[in-house]
């Protein structure tokens, strides 16, 4: 999942960078205003946590601007202002979701979740494609009522792939969205991990469930 | 607790009582008065006809009491007396309301009868008339008289005494007194009822007062008082009363904004160091990550300290727990040793710091709090004017004030918001410098502290993005002239000139 942090206070930018990056997304992080607007606008991102009080530009026209250019990217609003106004404001602008400072970061994490489903409009965190069941909250997959042991990686993969379920997947957007795959856009990475995956997905005869797409990437499940 | 209403009333009745009083007693007084002159009038007529009755001839004394209205001294419910007396004392005529009873023979002459009030033989109050005249002498129709022919004869006289009861008087006098009281204190019922009524009316806008103030609590006061229908005593208590209200508004107001602008100004630091700690708690990790995540908690711990410190500094300037210690400074030492902790940073930054300090010269002020305003003034500098930018730091005197100006090069404010940098948590706007670096309190330090020390503060920023700030500050020289200390001076700061009054001095 790709996420732009946008938040001036560094050493709170810089934690949550990295518990961000360590929970499995693809984070970009920045503390100036105009640097985040020009991030939001060149790349596509799942998640944009933002905050308000921002050198360059603030955050409501950063996210005023976004909305009339009608991005659509889910944005959390993480910020100090604490009132009953402010926080209608920040909605009204447009905004998905708000959290105020200090937050239990875990409560980040799950909110960010929460937006990353409602992007690929997935209400339950039980992302069901055929007989395999991915759990976003638990971070556990089953298939055929099996519990099936992934790595961090493997899962991160696996819940990106089934976010978008029977959609084409580039390896490209892999990289992109996937923290750990982020440097490796050259490499074999990305296929060494869907190996891995087929591995133990595709045991005791289960009938396949990613799909190579020649030239394209993958898909989970069987593509319109 | 006395109340006012009971206070007017019982003041204005007691008044009205005694003036009621006194006019009554008065009144009584003259009508009593007069009503005794009315009957010693009749009391000296009476005895006048008497005594013109009664006429003496050779051998003795005879009166016509015929002609004189007897009915009053018979015997009956309200006798009057009479009684005379003969120069030798023998009883010449007793009335038959005296039986034998005898008047007190004290008298005066028919010219001033002696008048005298006292008890009347049946015990009434009574009012006694006592002449001595002598009766005229019998004459024959030729004028000629018998007894002033006869030889030895000696004119005889008579005394007399004539009472009557008082009744004429005491009654009539009685009744006035009654009359007077009776009215007194109608007047006196009528009049507190009166001035109950009219006083409750009175202080009803006084009430209406009162109810509307105690209406108002920390919460309510940005309400004022209705001063319409007030009478125009209470206009200018109710005109009063709202501007403190304005005023202790404004004060709660500025408690509320600065309690909240507190709060939000300890969250993303807070953020920052729960974050911190959180995430790296989320996992085993290596001594080298631990030591990372400690030093970032150190690095929020002493910014949050920076804040806390600030906030007390201006909470005890507020309160005037922090109070000016002058002694004899040399402002220039001042300003090196302040501008100390900076140098490394402006060297880092690149920027280019020009010195304008006019001659060092002894001024008294508390050197501990100049600093603290220099440091605030620097950091402020530093912290705005930008990588390869300027800072000039000058000084120069001005009618009497030892000015310091601190300006840079890296304004990002209007002229206008200029005027707003030394309230407390004020920045430019919502897209502001730097949450790390600036809380927004350090110009209002700047201010406070330099009102301690009597002085004044200004702020200017220009198109060109000049930002200047201005402390005044009285430059009481100790006992020594400014332009000979100027003069006589010889140090400069490295890169720094001598600038300001020394030329204009010669």
């Amino acid at each position: 999942m790709k996420l732009l942090l946008i938040e001036d206070y560094d050493i709170l930018r810089k934690s949550l960078t990295q518990g961000l990056r360590e929970s499995g997304f693809s984070v970009t992080a920045t503390g100036d205003g105009e640097e985040g607007l020009w991030h939001a606008r060149s790349e596509e991102f799942d998640v944009i946590v933002l905050d308000l009080m921002l050198p360059g530009l603030d955050g409501l026209t950063i996210l005023d601007r976004l909305r009339s250019e009608r991005k659509t990217v889910c944005v959390l609003i993480l910020t100090a202002k604490d009132t009953v106004p402010e926080r209608v404001r920040g909605l009204n602008s447009g905004a998905d979701d708000y959290l105020i400072k200090p937050f239990d970061f875990t409560e980040l994490v799950a909110r960010v979740r929460a937006l990353v489903r409602r992007r690929y409009e997935t209400a339950s965190s039980l992302i069901q494609v055929g007989d395999l069941e991915v759990d976003t909250r638990a971070r556990t997959v089953k298939r055929a009522g099996q519990a099936v042991l992934l790595t961090a990686r493997e899962y991160n993969l696996l819940e990106y792939l089934a976010l978008r379920a029977n959609q084409v997947v580039t390896r490209t957007q892999i990289c992109e969205h996937l923290y750990d795959f982020g440097s490796e856009v050259y490499s074999n990475v990305v296929d060494v991990y869907v190996g891995y995956l087929r591995k133990k997905l595709e045991r005791d005869g289960w009938p396949r469930l990613i799909n190579t797409r020649r030239g394209l990437g993958y898909v989970l499940g069987e593509p319109f | 607790m006395r109340s006012v209403r009971a206070t007017l009333v019982v003041g204005t009745v007691t008044a009205m009582a005694v003036v009621l009083a006194g006019a009554g007693v008065i009144l009584h007084a003259i009508l009593r008065h007069d009503l005794e002159q009315k009957l010693d009038s009749v009391l000296v007529e009476s005895a006048r006809l008497l005594a013109s009755t009664m006429e003496q001839g050779a051998k003795k004394v005879d009166g016509e009491f015929h002609e004189f209205d007897m009915r009053e001294l018979e015997q009956g419910e309200r006798p009057g007396y009479l009684q005379l007396w003969l120069e030798d004392g023998s009883v010449f005529f007793r009335s038959r309301s005296l039986g034998e009873k005898d008047l007190a023979r004290e008298a005066g002459t028919i010219d001033a009868p002696l008048l005298r009030s006292g008890i009347l033989p049946d015990y009434r109050p009574g009012r006694f008339l006592g002449v001595t005249f002598t009766p005229r002498v019998d004459r024959r129709r030729d004028g000629t008289s018998k007894a002033e022919e006869t030889p030895g004869w000696k004119a005889r006289t008579v005394t007399m005494v004539l009472a009557r009861g008082r009744e004429p008087v005491d009654e009539p006098a009685a009744r006035m007194a009654v009359f007077i009281a009776s009215v007194s204190l109608m007047a006196i019922g009528v009049s507190t009822a009166l001035l109950w009524w009219i006083i409750r009316g009175s202080l009803r806008p006084l009430e209406r007062l009162a109810a509307q103030i105690s209406l108002l609590d920390e919460h309510g006061l940005s309400s004022r008082i209705d001063e319409g229908g007030a009478p125009k005593e209470l206009l200018s208590v109710a005109a009063r009363l709202n501007d403190l209200l304005g005023r202790l508004d404004a004060a709660f107001r500025r408690e509320r904004t600065l309690s909240a602008d507190v709060a939000h100004e300890l969250r993303t630091p807070i953020a920052g160091l729960r974050s911190t700690i959180e995430v790296t708690l989320a996992r085993a990790r290596d001594p080298g990550q631990y030591q990372e995540a400690l030093s970032d908690c150190l690095g929020i711990t002493l910014k949050l300290q920076h804040l806390v410190d600030r906030i007390l500094s201006l909470a005890r300037l507020d309160s005037g727990q922090i109070v000016s210690r002058p002694e004899r400074v040399l402002p220039n030492e001042v300003l090196r040793s302040a501008w100390k902790p900076y140098e490394g940073r402006a060297s880092s930054l690149r920027l280019k710091i020009e010195w304008e300090l006019m001659a060092d010269r002894e001024v008294v002020t508390d050197p501990s709090l100049l600093g603290l305003v220099l440091r605030n003034a620097f950091e402020n500098a530093v912290d705005h004017v930008g990588g390869g930018g300027w800072i000039r730091i000058e000084t120069f005197e001005e009618r009497e004030l030892l000015k310091i100006r601190v300006s840079n090069s890296g304004s990002a404010l209007t002229p206008e918001q200029a005027g707003h940098v030394f309230e407390r948590f004020w920045r430019g706007d919502a897209a502001r410098g730097s949450a790390a670096h600036h809380c927004g309190l350090g110009l209002a330090l700047v201010k406070q502290c330099v009102s301690v020390l009597g002085g004044t503060v200004s702020a200017s920023s220009n198109m060109e993005g000049v930002f200047a700030l201005t402390i005044s500050l009285p430059a009481r020289a100790a006992g020594v002239s400014a332009c000979g200390v100027a003069a006589a001076a010889t140090t400069l700061y490295p890169g720094g000139r001598v600038l300001g009054d020394t030329a204009a001095c010669g």
